[in-house]
């Protein structure tokens, strides 16, 4: 008797079909990777790159609030795998295309096993970027990622807080050596908030990717789904350098 | 074309992933074993891993075999265990599980105490379970 898996094969081969794989990081909670993630497809739309965004938090997803998209049953295609449904130009695979807002409690076993299964049916169509929104924390998802994708780019995120700093420096610890870190994007920026990153950034040696501001209105912006709006009319000129940044790194 | 093509196409790079390794050219016999709570069309998976083996050069394979892995759930709290049968699924939720088995969790809880800390103790997706090396 054996047991070989099939769905890490699986994985490769989908995944082989994409240019780049940027993972949004940052063990701390509430500093905005979702919002990063979301104006980081969003932007590479922009700029004529076929762009995809994977939503990897399966048990708390919030990419689908950010680009307004909250569909009532079951909505993805079905073509020699899964084909992500396009929500503004991007390529958008979320839990949330399967079971709705509906709550999912899942061990670390059931969540490598989605995240296993996900990656192995999803199909990006050859897309020239993948944005992979993560949940906090350093557990399975991440340890996921590091595991079964292979030459994934990550981008940490953080917030001037000492508790956000503290927890990038300890990611960054983990990290460093066998990964490749492209750099770490400031949020919620206020008064001297950029300066803190900024050394830490030089501390880590790390890339400063760049800033955004705090955006006090983001939450109605989210409640009444003008988010892809609003980032048309003014979060994209702050993200746009950034991206910019981005892909002249890689 | 349904997803269990791509399922196909795992299975026969696992396959073949695992000749290279250990240096095999021809299976007698691959056998899969095939959750009962993925609820896969096996008709369309076995034709499907057939076209793309056949193609093959380099490794052969003369017999497929399946069995199915019946479905079993464990109450964390209750210590309870139950099947696929004692629960009522629409067909939408069926649907949504075929594609990713874990989902189940946000469709089910425990059938006899009402927790939501299960876990699905077998029966769940698909394995090559034996292989038989050698010629026709």
């Amino acid at each position: 008797m054996m047991d070989i898996d099939p769905r890490k094969y699986g994985i490769r081969r989908n995944l082989s079909s994409v240019n780049n794989i940027l993972i949004i990081l940052s063990s701390k909670g509430g500093v905005g990777k979702t919002f990063i993630s979301t104006s980081l497809a969003l932007a590479l739309r922009e700029l004529n790159y076929s762009s995809a965004l994977l939503d990897l938090d399966f048990t708390n997803p919030g990419c689908h609030l950010f680009l307004n998209y909250r569909p009532k049953g079951l909505d993805i295609t079905e073509e020699k795998g899964i084909v992500p449904p396009e929500i503004f130009g991007i390529k958008f695979l979320s839990i949330i295309s399967f079971i709705g807002e509906r709550p999912l409690p899942l061990r670390g076993t059931d969540i490598t096993n989605l995240f296993i299964e996900l990656l192995a049916i999803a199909r990006w169509g050859g897309a020239e970027y993948l944005i992979i929104d993560t949940p906090p924390g350093i557990r399975d998802e991440i340890l996921n990622i590091l595991t079964y994708i292979d030459n994934p780019k990550i981008i940490l995120v953080t917030t001037p807080s000492i508790l956000s700093i503290t927890s990038s420096r300890m990611i960054i610890e983990l990290l460093r050596g066998k990964y490749r870190i492209l750099g770490i994007i400031g949020n919620m920026l206020v008064e001297n908030g950029e300066r803190l990153i900024k050394n830490l950034s030089t501390d880590m040696n790390i890339k400063y990717l760049g800033g955004i501001k705090h955006y006090s209105q983001l939450d109605n912006y989210l409640y009444n789904g003008e988010f892809p709006k609003v980032f048309d009319k003014y979060i994209k000129n702050d993200v746009m350098d950034i991206v910019r940044e981005i892909v002249t790194s890689l | 074309m349904v997803h269990e093509w791509s399922l196909a196409q795992a299975i026969a790079e696992a396959l073949k992933s695992y000749s290279k390794r250990n240096k095999i050219s021809a299976y007698r016999e691959v056998t899969l074993s095939i959750g009962e709570l993925q609820n896969i069309d096996i008709e369309i998976l076995l034709e499907a891993l057939e076209n793309i083996i056949h193609e093959w050069k380099e490794v052969k394979i003369y017999n497929i075999k399946y069995e199915v892995e019946r479905a079993e759930f464990l109450c964390k709290e209750c210590g309870y265990r139950w099947r696929l049968d004692e629960m009522s699924l629409s067909d939408d939720e069926r649907e949504a599980i075929h594609f990713l088995p874990e989902l189940i969790h946000a469709f089910v809880r425990c059938v006899k105490c009402g927790s939501p800390d299960f876990s699905i103790v077998e029966g769940r997706g698909i394995k090559i379970s034996r292989i038989v090396v050698g010629d026709k």
